[in-house]
């Protein structure tokens, strides 16, 4: 991603904590796929998956959202679990992991679920699944939306986000 | 099936000389003979002849073989066997050599069919493979105990044991790519490029931390200089650029004088040649700027103005000074004229005392000049020559002195004082003569001084100056009305210096907003790294990388799952036999059933072995040394009755390493079981009490060679005894 998303993505960080940062990732990922034209969307702040999106196409999938500044992100069983869950209602179970770093971009993976066990698992390693086609249209899609969401994100936090996601239609299952 | 027939071997292991030939065809050979007599050459030989260089080294999967593992006897230049196998088909012969030290050029192979075709080369490997149907692996499981395979079981710690039970089970082609998957370290290969990358990253972001605490700098500097945080764009610098050129051109036609052009920056890189350019032309206007010319010209004859005014009153005090002087001093040593009387009169007064002295002696003055010409004679002249007559005369000065001293100085002491009064008085009044003069020459100079100061005084002003005159009046009303009109151009000139300071903080905004946009295409430079086709060519290294990892990691996986498959499937097919000859060679009471479970090695990921008895408890016993050769020799011979191959002879080497008497005789038992079913056996041991057994209740034929006395440049010598 461009510095100056990183920088702002940084500065959203600093503000709120690396907690609260996820969730708001989590939030301006879902508005990212609203602008590329997925519906619908489900958030959830609470159990299951963290989005589900459904391509124009049909093609429906479940993200678990990972940020980190590290090397690698930390799968629970729960999260598993909620991939697993959401593979049997025909969802094809994605990791999106996003790195703070010079350069780097959301990683889609699309791990096959025999193959995901509990613990730290390296970004580097999600790279033999990326699916780059919809990274590629991802990747400015966030841009444009962190953009547009950087200062009223700043000033209000998960509560604005909330906001946006329900005037896109993006429906939210959690607080 | 396939029964062997006869052997001969020369330069082979063992064997430095050719041996006889061995006959092989009765159902039980037996080689006896203590460690190092030859027998295990015997049997390497017939899987040599076989297998040739797949019995060799790291493909044999024989680890005492990797290395080391001799083919050609160290006395011998080459080996030779030759083996005769005997099928439906008939007696095919084979005979393999290799010469020593020439590589692959000094391997040869010539096989001779039944019906008398002769083949070489890859013809001939092709047709012994057709003739045995059984790759090298499955012989070495299935065909020929390897004392190695029996010695790794019985002696190895139970962590490495599963690995020796792999390689009895004809698994070690599996372990084989397992141990160079994890000897290539792939994951460590990634990790090392993640790091690399990430020691890229650090780079990069230092440099772009540097370069945003220099923007955010400027821009802080930016905004104090009045631009909007918003206006920092190339629109805003070009169209500032502009406005400095429109401000440049009113300030022109403000100062009455033409400004030259300035080229408009293209973009905010020209921005610092448009500044200098600007700059230059403003310095220039600002220079020949009509208030600043007329300023600086005024400023010029203001100075001059006080030059001249100081210098005049400087005159005239001087000319005052000089002619108080004189008149001073003719008021206390009188005038010029009264000096010179005074001073001839000295000198008359002066003559009249020479004359008195004269009178008083005619010769004292001539002796007195005389003595004066001659002490004043230098070093090198004599002073014997009178200076009056030039007569010579010895120490004439001392003479003259003589005489002056004793016959006139008496006389003429009065009047010498009074002519040397005298002569003080008249020097003082030469003296003060000069001075008069001196008075009199610097009273004329301080007059003219005066006359050039007025003189210059009239010509800066511009008229003649008479005595009437005061050029110092005048001279102050000028400067007065230099500073009148130096007033007035600086009222003008502070008007214009603010448009001039208006334009050069425009130019410097100008300049900030390039520094700005400079840094921020540096930054953008950075992020171009991104988009540069190394990068990608990285990016897609990186995700090579990470398939080809997982891939790896799949490999081993699939690889570690059909291991075990495969080695559930043999001991399935193999199970009941295992088990069968397990409690014929062991005979352990408490195993009335030998059930071997195959899992997965937690710690190494291959296979583990877990024997368990009927009741499904782990077999305990088992780590006895002979119940675990005693199990090794059962899973082969399991192995062997439960593969169908057509090969009709089993190879043992030491079988009996760690059996106890009973287990031995046993064994014995179901090796005549084994030659009875159809397959001849021979048999390698040094042990005399397993020979017994052997010899005793083996109910079918066997031929019996004896290996002893061996020598390194002999070899064995074999005995045959039927």
């Amino acid at each position: 991603m461009r510095m100056r998303t990183l920088g702002l993505l940084r500065e959203l960080r600093n503000r709120f904590g690396p907690g609260p940062f996820g969730k708001i990732a989590q939030k301006l990922l879902a508005l990212s796929f609203r602008e590329l034209g997925y519906a619908p969307i489900v958030e959830r702040s609470v159990e299951g998956v963290d989005i589900d999106v459904v391509g124009e196409t049909g093609k429906k999938f479940g993200l678990e959202v990972k940020t980190t500044e590290g090397l690698s992100i930390g799968l629970s069983p729960n999260n598993i679990q909620d991939l697993r869950d959401r593979a049997k209602d025909g969802y094809s179970p994605v990791i999106a992991a996003l790195r703070l770093a010079v350069f780097e971009n959301w990683i889609l993976a699309k791990v096959p679920l025999d193959e995901l066990s509990a613990g730290q698992v390296l970004i580097e390693r999600l790279r033999a699944y990326r699916m780059s086609d919809v990274e590629n249209l991802l990747a400015p899609a966030f841009e444009r939306v962190v953009e547009e969401h950087y200062q009223g994100t700043l000033k209000n936090g998960q509560r604005y986000l909330s906001e946006q996601l329900r005037k896109t239609g993006i429906e939210i299952r959690g607080f | 099936m396939l029964q062997l027939k006869y052997l001969q071997v020369e330069g082979f292991r063992g064997f430095p000389t050719k041996s006889d030939v061995l006959d092989l065809a009765t159902p039980a050979v037996l080689l006896y003979g203590d460690n190092h007599q030859g027998k295990s050459s015997i049997l390497n030989a017939i899987e040599w002849c076989l297998y040739g260089d797949q019995c060799v080294g790291g493909r044999s999967g024989i680890r005492e073989r990797v290395g080391g593992w001799e083919i050609v006897n160290r006395n011998a230049s080459g080996a030779t066997v030759g083996l005769a196998i005997e099928s439906e088909q008939g007696v095919t012969t084979i005979k393999r050599a290799q010469v020593k030290g020439l590589g692959k050029k000094g391997r040869s192979i010539e096989v001779i069919l039944p019906d008398g075709t002769r083949k070489e080369g890859d013809e001939a490997e092709q047709e012994i493979m057709r003739l045995v149907g059984l790759s090298f692996r499955d012989f070495a499981t299935t065909v020929y105990q390897h004392q190695e395979t029996i010695r790794a079981i019985v002696i190895q710690p139970p962590s490495e044991r599963n690995d020796a039970i792999d390689r009895l089970l004809g698994l070690s082609d599996y372990l084989n790519v397992l141990d160079g998957i994890r000897r290539s370290k792939i994951a460590d290969a990634q990790k090392n490029l993640i790091n690399q990358r990430k020691q890229l990253e650090t780079r990069i972001e230092e440099a772009l931390r540097i370069r945003q605490e220099d923007l955010k700098d400027k821009k802080r500097e930016a905004v104090d200089s009045g631009l909007d945080e918003s206006e920092l764009n190339e629109e805003k610098l070009l169209e500032g650029a502009e406005n400095v050129k429109k401000q440049m051109e009113e300030f022109a036609s403000e100062l009455g004088i033409s400004a030259a052009p300035v080229s408009s920056p293209s973009d905010w890189k020209d921005a610092p040649s448009f500044g200098d350019e600007a700059q230059k032309e403003l310095d220039r206007l600002w220079s020949e700027s009509p208030d600043l010319k007329e300023q600086s010209e005024l400023n010029a004859r203001r100075t001059e103005a006080d030059a001249l005014k100081t210098n005049y009153e400087s005159q005239r005090q001087a000319l005052g000074t000089a002619k108080a002087k004189p008149q001073e001093f003719e008021r206390e040593y009188g005038t010029q004229a009264e000096i010179n009387h005074q001073i001839e009169n000295t000198r008359k007064e002066n003559d009249a005392v020479d004359d008195q002295i004269r009178q008083v002696s005619p010769k004292a003055k001539l002796v007195e000049e005389g003595i004066a010409v001659l002490e004043a004679t230098r070093p090198d002249e004599s002073t014997d020559v009178c200076p009056l007559c030039g007569e010579t005369v010895p120490n004439l000065l001392d003479h003259l002195r003589k005489e002056w001293a004793e016959r006139i100085e008496a006389q003429v002491r009065a009047l010498k004082a009074r002519r040397a009064a005298l002569a003080e008085k008249r020097a003082k009044l030469i003296d003060l003569k000069t001075q008069h003069e001196s008075l009199t020459e610097n009273l004329a100079k301080a007059r003219e001084q005066l006359a050039g100061a007025v003189q210059r005084a009239a010509e800066f002003l511009d008229r003649e100056l008479t005595d009437q005159d005061d050029p110092a009046a005048l001279l102050s009303i000028e400067i007065g009305k230099i500073d009148d009109r130096l007033k007035q151009i600086a009222e003008a000139i502070k008007g214009k210096r603010e448009t001039l300071n208006r334009i050069s903080q425009s130019l410097n905004r100008l300049s900030l907003l390039h520094d700005v946009l400079e840094l921020e295409e540096k930054i953008g430079r950075i992020e171009k790294i991104a988009e540069s086709d190394e990068y990608r060519e990285l990016e897609n290294i990186r995700d090579g990388v990470a398939v080809f990892v997982v891939d790896v990691e799949v490999l081993d996986r699939i690889v570690r799952e059909c291991m075990a498959e495969e080695a559930k499937d043999k001991m399935k097919a193999a199970g009941d036999a295992i088990d069968d000859y397990f409690q014929k060679i062991v005979g352990n009471p408490a195993a009335q059933k030998l059930i071997v479970e195959i899992e997965e090695d937690k710690r190494t990921g291959g296979n583990s072995y877990t024997f368990r008895d009927q009741d499904g408890e782990e077999f305990k016993p088992i780590s006895s040394l002979g119940d675990m050769n005693g199990l090794a020799l059962s899973m082969f011979l399991g192995l062997v009755k439960a593969y169908g191959h057509p090969i009709g002879f089993v190879l043992m080497d030491d079988p009996s390493q760690s059996l106890g008497s009973r287990q031995k005789k046993r064994l014995v038992e179901v090796l005549d079981e084994v030659c009875r079913s159809g397959r001849n056996i021979v048999v390698g041991t040094m042990d005399s009490e397993l020979q017994e057994f052997l010899e005793s209740s083996l109910t079918r034929a066997k031929t019996i060679y004896e290996f002893s006395k061996w020598g390194p440049q002999s070899g064995p010598e074999v005995v045959k005894r039927v």
